[in-house]
């Protein structure tokens, strides 16, 4: 009997260790426990199809094997596990103390994030709002070094929201500074921005996005979208809902839309917000409610190039997935990451999975396993701090898809 | 002359039912009763949460954590059946991955959930950054500052009755006020997000001379 690789036993590590929960779960009609003992059976059933496993340690033969992909028409999405587990080993300590002394005990990789918030990738870099610093701080994927961002003269007091434009400066939205901070691409800050003749208690930034040139700014005080144009640096009328459309009351969470609308997460109604860049108002994706697709507590929002809507909800610790349309998907959360549930998903972003090369690597082993697109969901409680999901739309791989 | 008589009475019952809800909304349950009672402003609308309310109905303020017979932090009931073209959720581990939140143990309830949703900087004040959930995770062996320890209470930790240096949980919530869901410090143990007692930091009784802190502390 040839040696399991690593990945290999540790997968069916886990499906032996919780077959017995898994079993109980499905008698009560659980989807996630489907989810999950689908998901380990056909992992392990598919390695094991390669050289060098273990037959005898191959679960048998899949009970749920119909739930093996096999509409092209639907998604797949693939839980890789924590961010800090992906990033190549960094060892800061100085080439002589390192040789007289040793590497430097200490935490590596997404382990030095605190309660990551908000998050943005901009050349090469995931940057991360961390209101336990606070400070926001600069992941590099391809060497691993976590390090600060920004001007440390003018440090953020709560970050809870970062995005980027074209040209490299990055935009923080800061709650409690009231105001947007601006840093140019070396990092050094240039200014705190904040609509004119608005008091400082009706402006409280909550959500950031630069999109089609304009910076969107969800404004928790003045219950609006304010806008300000990047290139002419001017402040320009803001958006809100008006006459019989829901109001706005949290903008926790911007993203462009699959159709180049703005999409806006309202925490406090339950809703994700469609506007046009003309700021028509459109009908709302989901609804409050504890059932399927609906929202308890949404933050955050983020659009993959695949088309898929991704909404973090801290409320129902998980992350909904809806489609184009605006039609629910599917959940991922509760037993779906490893090391327990999300604690409070926040944050999300979305990058290529080469970005990440370490991860790029092992996929290459299972290229069944692969997907050319990944979102990294930041948990501000701890527990995984930064979640890597790969996804890949079937469709795409049809060429039907029309994005 | 009778359709007049429903019409008044249908007018009368649709007040007297919002009048219920404003004054659940503000204080303890009882008609009539106002929002400053022995000089403390009591109730949701008397506390910071009264800004968070959607619309300027009075009911609104509630909606906000609870959706109508359903608070919204009990968990979502799965799916009896799955259609076949449901996306397939697929799990890998990474090697050396280790399990380091176990669910039900250190980490905040579902009723704190729904708390640190908004209080994490973005809605409400930020706890997550000021210790009350940091040090929850402390005790999974996770990293915290120094300048952070004790600064605060923790939240999500099962309550040591059981010690002496604690009272027995069956004392500390006899009254009521201090509640500790499934045996655990959660967020309302100490805060009260109805605002029934009307004290600063909308806790459920007032902390002069330490008396909450001694609620559960024998010092």
């Amino acid at each position: 009997m040839s040696e399991l690789p690593c990945e290999v036993s540790e997968l069916i590590m886990v499906r032996d260790r919780r077959s017995d929960g898994a079993t109980k779960r499905r008698k009560e009609g659980g989807s996630v426990a489907v989810h999950r003992c689908v998901a380990a059976s056909f992992v392990a059933a598919a390695l094991a199809a390669g050289p060098g496993c273990a037959v005898s340690r191959v679960p048998q033969a899949p009970r749920a094997a119909a739930w093996i992909p096999g509409d092209k028409a639907v998604p797949r999405v693939t839980v890789y596990g924590s961010l800090g587990r992906l990033l190549p080993a960094y060892d800061e300590t100085p080439a002589l103390e390192r040789f007289l002394y040793g590497p430097a005990p200490g935490r590596s990789g997404a382990a030095a994030l605190r309660n990551p918030q908000g998050m943005t990738f901009t050349q090469g870099r995931i940057l991360v709002c961390d209101q336990g610093f606070p400070d926001i701080l600069a992941i590099d994927p391809a060497t691993g070094r976590i390090a600060s961002f920004g001007d440390s003269a003018h440090p953020p007091r709560c970050p809870v929201d970062i995005t980027a434009d074209v040209e490299g400066r990055t935009y923080v939205a800061d709650t409690t500074l009231r105001a947007v901070l601006l840093y140019g691409a070396d990092q050094r800050f240039l200014a705190e921005l904040r609509p004119p003749g608005l008091a400082p208690e009706s402006f409280r930034p909550c959500s950031v996005l630069v999109h089609g040139g304009i910076l969107y700014v969800g404004n928790l005080a003045g219950r609006r979208l304010d806008r300000f144009d990047v290139a002419r640096e001017t402040w320009l009328p803001p958006f809100a809902p008006s006459g019989t459309a829901l109001p706005l009351i949290a903008p926790t969470g911007l993203a462009a839309g699959p159709a180049g609308e703005l999409l806006v997460v309202d925490a406090l109604q339950g809703v994700v917000q469609r506007v046009t860049a003309e700021g028509r108002w459109l009908i709302p994706i989901g609804r409050p409610g504890r059932g399927a697709g609906q929202f308890v507590r949404p933050k955050q929002i983020r659009c993959t190039a695949s088309r898929l809507i991704f909404v973090s909800d801290a409320g129902r610790q998980s992350v909904l997935v809806f489609d184009a349309t605006g039609s629910f998907l599917f959940e991922i959360g509760g037993d779906a990451v490893e090391g327990g549930r999300f604690s409070l998903p926040v944050g999300l972003v979305t990058l290529r999975t080469s970005d990440l090369p370490v991860l790029a690597g092992r996929l290459a082993e299972h290229p069944e396993l692969a997907s050319e697109e990944c979102v990294i969901v930041s948990d501000s409680l701890g527990g995984e701090s930064l979640v890597v999901i790969g996804v890949v739309a079937r469709a795409a791989e049809d060429g039907t898809d029309a994005h | 002359m009778m359709s007049g008589g429903i019409l008044a009475a249908t007018v009368l019952a649709v007040f007297a039912r919002d009048d219920a809800v404003r004054d659940h909304a503000r204080g303890p349950a009882g008609a009539g009763r106002p929002v400053n009672v022995d000089g403390r402003r009591r109730g949701v609308l008397a506390s910071a949460h009264a800004r968070i309310a959607p619309t300027e109905e009075v009911a609104g303020v509630c909606r906000v954590c609870h959706i109508p017979h359903i608070q919204v932090v009990r968990p979502a009931a799965p799916p009896a059946t799955q259609p076949t073209t449901q996306p397939v959720l697929e799990l890998y581990r990474m090697p050396g991955q280790r399990r380091v939140f176990a669910p039900g143990e250190f980490t905040p309830g579902p009723t704190s959930v729904v708390c640190l949703a908004c209080h994490d900087g973005t809605i409400g004040t930020s706890t997550i950054s000021g210790a009350h959930a940091l040090l929850a995770g402390a005790r999974e062996g996770f990293y915290v500052p120094g300048e952070y320890a004790w600064r605060d209470h923790p939240v999500g930790i099962p309550y040591p009755g059981h010690r002496p240096d604690y009272r027995p949980a069956s004392f500390v919530t006899k009254d009521g006020r201090i509640k500790l869901p499934d045996g655990r410090v959660e967020c309302i143990s100490c805060h009260d997000p109805h605002n029934e007692a009307g004290v600063p930091g909308m806790l459920v009784m007032s902390n002069r001379r330490s008396a909450l802190c001694l609620s559960c502390h024998v010092k």
